[in-house]
């Protein structure tokens, strides 16, 4: 479709598909895999455990018994390592002996919406957190962590009545605690749900925002096709557009992983700590 | 324990929330676009893709909680921990380290003060022995005087013995050429001793009245 573009085309580099699409062609996935849901989505997160599994089950090694870390790479795995764990959960959850228990499903949390983020970044392939569904099972696994927390913590109606702030005082007759209570409690608990439904909603935005922005600006480049003295500029403009957006998503792709790690320590720290 | 204990409800429940949803899964929208139209519409449900994900995040967590994070997590508080002994030894080496320089300073300060007290002692012994033989020589030299002066009293008296034998026998050979007279040995033995004897007391009343 010379001068167009297909709709397609476009969405086929933002959303999930059955298929891969590299400059010869496309490959699908067999009908076999798809049968079972394995979409290209589901391969890259398949693809960020293996490197994950590849990456920290020989860090550990590396590391057992207090040992340093040798080497530039493993050097900088650990930095990532240790400011998550010393600069957003410990704080956000509020001690290093109430932290410790999460530390290994934080660090999994965070190194796995990063390996997604940056599927993005490579050529012909995607970010699945660009996905709701994808961002929606992870908050999910937050949103039941957070509960199991609080429920472990403080019992089931400890938990949940433990949403509401103490009230005191009288106006006049009326007991404050007894009319606003069930007021706050109604609200506090949609506010926990809207809070953990952000989460997916924040990432998935971020992360389909800009690979869909990225494949605008490409897309101006055979919309110009019809005229040689429009597509020169056309292209270089959209072309620089390009690496400069790429850049900012490399940013938002680290900022992204580190967000969704921050809040859900948050999201833990409150259900440990209560009003 | 408790640890293990929240884990375990943690995979339940995620668990069978995602079985949930499966079962509940639309064959059709279950799964993601196929190669033909695909919309743009970001919230867009894939109910397939959510088992997935949720299998494939729940295996990596559970793999790397057993063989990679976990271990992780405890080699990095063994460290931690090993850095805080550490500190703490080297604290209370540092302690212990000044007890000891306060100790020796002590001992050094009372080593001062015996030395002190050494060269002071041994200046007053040395000023004592100085006086002492200052003593003996001065003595030495008040004897030594004593004794000259002795002699020089015993050499005088001898030399006016002498001049005075002398000028005894002189005189009593002037006076016999004078007198012509023969002069017994006897006699004249006893003109000297006469003569020596009234010299002898002569001098010595002289010397008795220099004396005084």
């Amino acid at each position: 479709m010379a001068g167009g573009i297909n709709v397609n085309d476009l969405a086929g580099h933002v959303k999930d598909t059955d298929y891969f699409h590299f400059p010869w062609g496309h490959w699908h996935i067999p009908e076999s895999l798809v049968n079972i849901g394995m979409t290209k989505f589901v391969l890259i997160e398949m693809a960020a455990a293996v490197l994950m599994l590849a990456v920290f089950i020989p860090m550990a090694g590396k590391l057992r018994g207090g040992m340093p870390a040798k080497g530039r790479f493993w050097n900088m795995i650990e930095v990532f390592l240790l400011y998550i764990k010393d600069q957003v959960i410990v704080p956000s959850i509020g001690s290093a002996k109430d932290a410790a228990p999460y530390v290994p499903y934080l660090w999994t949390l965070f190194f796995f919406v990063l390996f997604c983020n940056l599927g993005g970044m490579l050529p012909w392939m995607g970010s699945p957190t660009g996905s709701v569904t994808v961002t929606a099972v992870l908050a999910l696994c937050t949103l039941t962590l957070v509960i199991a927390t609080g429920i472990f913590r403080h019992g089931f109606s400890g938990f949940w009545l433990g949403m509401v702030p103490h009230i005191e005082g009288k106006v006049g007759p009326i007991n404050l605690a007894a009319v606003l209570s069930p007021i706050l409690f109604v609200l506090e608990v949609f506010s926990f749900f809207v809070k953990h439904f952000s989460l997916c909603i924040r990432l998935m935005a971020n992360m389909f925002g800009g690979h869909l922005m990225l494949a605008v600006f490409l897309a101006f480049i055979p919309m110009a096709a019809w005229s040689v003295f429009c597509w020169i500029p056309v292209t270089l403009l959209s072309f620089a557009a390009s690496v400069a957006i790429s850049f900012l998503e490399l940013f938002v792709a680290f900022l992204q992983a580190y967000i969704f790690t921050f809040l859900t320590s948050v999201y833990i720290g409150m259900s440990i700590h209560q009003h | 324990m408790t640890r293990y204990a929240a884990l375990f409800a943690f995979l339940l429940i995620a668990g069978a929330t995602g079985f949930v949803f499966a079962g509940t899964s639309d064959p059709i929208s279950g799964t993601a676009s196929h190669g033909g139209e695909t919309s743009l519409n970001p919230m867009e449900w894939a109910t397939n893709t959510a088992l997935w994900t949720l299998i494939i995040f729940l295996t990596v967590f559970g793999i790397l909680y057993k063989l990679g994070f976990g271990p992780i997590a405890k080699a990095l508080d063994d460290r931690e921990q090993g850095i805080l002994d550490k500190i703490a030894s080297a604290q209370q080496q540092n302690e212990e380290a000044k007890v000891l320089l306060k100790q020796y300073q002590e001992k050094l300060d009372r080593a001062k003060d015996e030395v002190r007290l050494i060269i002071e002692n041994a200046k007053k012994d040395a000023l004592r022995q100085a006086e002492d033989i200052a003593a003996k020589a001065r003595e030495a030299a008040d004897q030594e005087r004593s004794r000259a002066t002795k002699e020089i009293e015993s050499a005088t008296v001898s030399a006016l013995q002498s001049i005075a034998e002398r000028s005894a026998v002189l005189a009593a050979n002037l006076a016999g050429k004078m007198i012509r007279a023969s002069i017994k040995p006897e006699q004249h033995r006893s003109l000297i001793d006469a003569a020596l004897e009234e010299f002898t007391r002569a001098d010595n009343t002289e010397r008795r009245t220099v004396n005084l």
